[in-house]
């Protein structure tokens, strides 16, 4: 889900996504290359991201870098599992969650 | 080159070939950028790099064992030479069929991964593949007293795995149509 929402933007190459991942958990998650990669790999064989040549800024940019975007299915799977989230966190504050005011049994 | 660089594509060596060869330049230069811009001291780093190599590079060599067409069919082609051997099958059969089958394989290049699982859009494939098996038992039986060195027993089970198949793919197939209806209305 990290990785879906990180490419929810654009397209991005592997460091990128390492750094939004980062700065979007507040540093709780950092991926080394095995994990991003090894994701990556099991996404596109999922069919929810595929490699793309466009560039964002080529002047920018390293050409030989490889760049990702979210397929059309993956951008709905991360829909639903943001749905998914959302209902959780709703449930979550009806019911007060929160450290001290629980009534736990 | 460096002995930074020399550790790094040594760790790649962790890693399996085709997994290498798609992502190994990549995961190189995002080391590079990690090293340059990730602010973090040089032994953290390496700590962070080992960790994830330990914890990705044995699930990946898995994978990539698991997921392969060509690596379950030599398994599978395997099984049934020793089953047929067992079943005492002229070897001349045998001098036939494994040679072709081995031959298939490695002409057959694509080396696919079975990622997909079972989708209900392949419900044609399923249903097929047991219509081939039972097909082929049926036609096999009556070739004449040549089948007679098959085991009882592994004709049943082959005959029960067609019905299986068959089963699947009418299952599937429903799911998918039920799917497309839904689809359609909604």
């Amino acid at each position: 889900m990290h990785i879906i929402v990180a490419l929810a933007g654009g397209e991005k190459h592997g460091w990128a996504i390492m750094r939004d991942v980062a700065d979007v958990s507040g540093g709780a998650v950092q991926m080394g290359p095995g994990t991003l990669y090894g994701s990556i790999k099991r996404m596109i064989d999922q069919g929810f991201l595929e490699e793309t040549d466009e560039r964002p800024d080529p002047a920018l940019d390293d050409e030989r870098r490889r760049y990702y975007r979210l397929t059309d299915l993956g951008r709905r799977v991360g829909v639903a599992e943001r749905d998914r989230l959302n209902r959780l966190l709703s449930a979550a504050d009806v019911r007060r969650l929160a450290l001290g005011l629980g009534g736990g049994t | 080159m460096s002995a930074t660089s020399l550790l790094q594509r040594l760790m790649l060596l962790a890693y399996p070939r085709s997994f290498r060869d798609q992502y190994g330049e990549e995961m190189l230069r995002t080391l590079r950028d990690l090293r340059r811009h990730g602010g973090m001291s040089r032994p953290r780093l390496a700590l962070q790099v080992a960790r994830d190599v330990v914890v990705t590079a044995p699930r990946l060599r898995i994978e990539a064992l698991l997921t392969r067409t060509k690596v379950i069919a030599i398994l599978s082609l395997a099984a049934l030479a020793a089953t047929l051997f067992i079943a005492g099958t002229s070897r001349f059969l045998l001098l036939i069929l494994v040679p072709l089958a081995l031959l298939a394989i490695v002409i057959h290049h694509h080396d696919r991964p079975i990622t997909s699982g079972v989708q209900p859009a392949h419900w044609w494939r399923w249903g097929a593949s047991g219509a081939a098996l039972l097909g082929t038992l049926i036609v096999a039986e009556g070739a004449g007293p040549d089948f007679d060195w098959f085991p009882w027993l592994g004709l049943w089970f082959l005959a029960l795995m067609g019905l299986a198949l068959l089963a699947i793919g009418l299952v599937l197939g429903v799911v998918h149509a039920i799917a497309r209806v839904r689809h359609t209305i909604g």
